[in-house]
């Protein structure tokens, strides 16, 4: 046991802090005025856009360790980039095993398109082959219309890579990461593989990550805030009605953390408790997500509930984040249903 | 990141397995408190025998001299298998480390080897009518004499008092201005003091109050520097906090089990809201482990524990509360048919449970220390 960062992990995140110090200022200029900012994505897209496959890209040394890693560290400074979809997107083909296939120069952008109207979290999904021709009506797809390859999931496990579909606009709540929905009506595909279950478990985990530093970033904005603000002649961050909210906060973003960090490594190691670790760390994200949000927002008073003010930003993307790949409730069911089939699992082998 | 053995820590584990599935058979649960005491005396004498006591002493101690995680693991195998307590943990969790990091090395040979033999318990004389979470207020009062003290005050919920002869008392050597300074910590014997069994709401007599009435203490009981306890005292908070964690976890996890059953039990498998809940429970419990895994390792790793077990001994018992306190829930009102000094099992350990949030610490003043070390809020203290 040696649950502990490498050097090269702290160096890594030392590196993305410094590209996402002006994380809050970007988003507040995309909300003022759309302008999405080209960095820090240009380089990540660069230097890291295999990160995580060390199973299927030689060139790769990184596990999903390190993809959630960066991924949190973005988060926390809610940096907006495409980098974090684009990695979700790029586990799932390397869990279909499609990678060695795929161009990782940096110039190509990926998208994963899952969500149906009324379909299940993971599935099943109606969207299917008929020849060599994908149908299917995909939602809300992250980044969609920036994408040069989407990936798409379809019935009976299977993944597809293939050129953006018809694209329509939604209306979005979540200004970090708009959405877009895709139609494909006869797209052709370039690469197709099973596994797509497996896949979208790995792009769970990073959607935990960035819930995960989406909580720790929203206590920290907070606790700067209750640091400068003065009622009553004193620091707010000095009253235990507000102190104590935060550190409530951050005891949920660090609980989330933990069990983000091991299902990533029981994936990487190929546990079997990695599939319980993985909703685990879903539901404790979204769930720490939200609340941090709402707390940092209750901290900010008034200023709190306009749009000048950052909390609003951690809050949409919490929302958004923890309702996708399934809620708090149905992740804690799965945990549940897991556990009660292990221990009777145990009740009849000891019959 | 790494949170699966080495391979000498998994070998580590399958003795420390056997050997407690081969000792554990003379050791079936218990229920009465009385046979709770004796049995818990048992197996000090056994694991203290079994050479499974001080796992990360160093071996002039008595100990193995071995790390902290091989401790972890040795304590997560025994409550998986719900071993009972070893009688001295006061004296193995807090003294012992206490003693390791400020005793003399005369002090060390002393009272290190006794510890685990069990010959010694200990418990902690810290909190007093007037002085819980403001323990810099104590008024407890040792006064030099020429060999040593003489000692007058009050303590209170002294867990332990009523079978320990050890005490690791905090008295006042020196009034003046700073309330830190001035505070000195004694190795004492109890056999003067006057002991009074408290009974908890949950019916079992676990702490006491005592009394101090002019007890001597000898020179050699001082504990580092004179008037300096107070950092002393910071350790034993620190090691109570952290290097505890991983029989909260563990602790967490069996009322879980409990849970699990009861929901078989009551066939409550597929209510939505049962699921929900459990799932909830599941999660946290595991943070519990994965976090003192976490801590584990950076301790092992030569770094310092920090206000990160606050963090853990907060989410502890809000876990094992709400845990227990849902078994109540699904149990039903037959769960309340439980009589004040003769408590049903349910109602036992969610009564105990309330007291998670107020001992080692209450949860406001974990909470003050994250926002003040953590967040770097401002005291509010
Ligand atoms: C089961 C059990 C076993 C124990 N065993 C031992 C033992 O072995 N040895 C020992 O020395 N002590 C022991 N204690 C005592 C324990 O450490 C104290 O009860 C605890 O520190 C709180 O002190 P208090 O009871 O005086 O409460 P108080 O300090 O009076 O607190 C009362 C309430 O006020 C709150 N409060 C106090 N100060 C603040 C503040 N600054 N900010 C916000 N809220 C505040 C507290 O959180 C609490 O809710 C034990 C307690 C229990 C319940």
């Amino acid at each position: 046991m040696q649950a502990i960062l490498t050097n090269e992990q702290k160096m890594m995140i030392d590196s993305v802090a410094g590209m996402s110090a002006s994380g809050v200022e970007a988003a507040m200029t995309i909300l003022k005025e759309n302008e999405w900012p080209e960095e820090p994505d240009n380089i990540l897209f660069d230097e890291w856009s295999s990160l995580g496959l060390k199973d299927f890209d030689s060139k790769s040394e990184t596990g999903l360790v390190d993809a959630i890693l960066v991924v949190y560290t973005l988060a926390k400074n809610i940096t907006p980039n495409r980098f974090t979809s684009h990695l979700a997107a790029i586990q799932v083909i390397s869990a279909a095993g499609l990678l060695p296939s795929v161009n990782f120069n940096g110039e190509m952008r990926y998208c994963l398109a899952v969500d149906e109207e009324d379909s299940e979290p993971l599935g099943p999904y109606d969207a299917c082959l008929k020849g060599d021709k994908i149908f299917g009506k995909k939602k809300s797809i992250m980044h969609g219309r920036e994408a040069d390859v989407n990936v798409v999931i379809l019935d009976n496990d299977k993944v597809v890579l293939t050129r953006p579909g018809i694209i329509s606009s939604v209306t979005n709540f979540d200004i970090l990461n708009p959405v877009v929905d895709i139609t494909y009506e006869g797209s052709q595909f370039i690469e197709i593989s099973d596994g797509a279950h497996a896949g979208l478990l790995r792009a769970i985990v990073i959607l935990a990550a960035e819930l995960c530093g989406i909580a720790r970033g929203a206590v920290d904005l907070a606790a700067n805030y209750a640091n400068i603000r003065h009622q009553f002649g004193r620091q707010i961050g000095g009253f235990q009605g507000v102190a104590h909210q935060l550190a409530d906060a951050f005891v949920a973003a660090e609980t989330a953390w933990s069990l983000t960090l091991f299902a990533a490594w029981a994936l990487d190691t190929n546990l079997a408790e990695a599939k319980k670790a993985i909703h685990e760390a879903k539901a404790k994200a979204s769930e720490a997500a939200v609340f941090a949000a709402e707390r940092a927002l209750q901290v900010y008073g008034g200023l709190g509930m306009t749009l000048e003010a950052p909390p609003h930003i951690f809050l949409r993307r919490a929302l958004a984040g923890s309702s996708q790949f399934g809620g708090v409730h149905w992740h804690r069911c799965k945990i549940a249903r897991e556990i009660l089939k292990s221990r009777s699992d145990i009740t009849n082998l000891a019959k | 990141m790494n949170f699966s053995d080495t391979a000498e820590l998994a070998d580590f584990r399958k003795k420390a397995g056997n050997w407690l599935n081969h000792v554990l058979k003379d050791f079936p649960e218990v229920s009465e408190e009385s046979e709770r005491e004796s049995q818990a005396r048992n197996w000090q004498d056994c694991l203290n025998q079994g050479g499974w006591l001080g796992i990360s002493w160093s071996q002039g101690y008595g100990g193995r001299g071995l790390t902290e995680l091989h401790t972890a693991v040795f304590n997560e195998e025994c409550i998986l298998r719900h071993a009972p307590t070893p009688i001295g943990l006061i004296g193995i969790l807090l003294a012992g480390p206490t003693i390791l990091s400020h005793g003399t090395e005369e002090q060390k040979r002393e009272y290190l080897p006794k510890i685990l033999s069990g010959e010694d318990i200990w418990c902690q004389g810290f909190s007093e009518p007037d002085t819980g979470s403001d323990l810099a207020g104590l008024q407890t009062r040792a006064v030099a004499t020429l060999d040593g003290w003489r000692i007058n005050g009050q303590k209170v919920w002294t867990s332990s008092g009523h079978i320990a002869n050890k005490c690791l008392l905090l008295a006042r050597t020196k009034s003046g201005k700073s309330r830190h300074h001035g505070i000195s910590y004694f190795l004492a014997d109890t056999a003067h003091f006057d002991v009074r069994p408290l009974k908890m709401i949950n019916g079992d007599a676990e702490f006491n109050e005592m009394f101090i009435d002019n007890v001597f203490v000898p020179k050699n009981s001082l504990l580092g520097e004179l008037n300096e306890g107070w950092v002393v005292a910071m350790t034993t908070l620190m090691v109570e906090r952290s290097s505890v964690a991983f029989n909260l976890q563990v602790w967490a996890r069996q009322i879980l089990d409990r849970l699990l059953g009861l929901v078989i039990e009551k066939n409550l498998q597929d209510d939505q809201y049962v699921l929900d809940r459990l799932g909830a429970f599941e999660s946290e419990v595991d943070a519990i482990r994965i976090g003192a895994i976490r801590g584990a390792s950076s301790l092992a790793a030569g770094q310092t524990p920090g206000p990160e077990a606050s963090a853990l001994k907060l989410q502890w018992a809000n876990s094992v509360q709400e845990i227990s306190r849902f078994c109540l829930e699904i149990g039903g009102p037959i769960f309340q048919r439980s009589a004040i000094n003769d408590q049903n099992f349910w109602m036992h350990k969610y009564l105990r449970a309330r007291g998670h949030s107020i001992e080692g610490g209450t949860n406001e003043i974990q909470k003050s220390i994250l926002a003040e070390r953590v967040l770097n809020l401002p005291k509010s203290r």
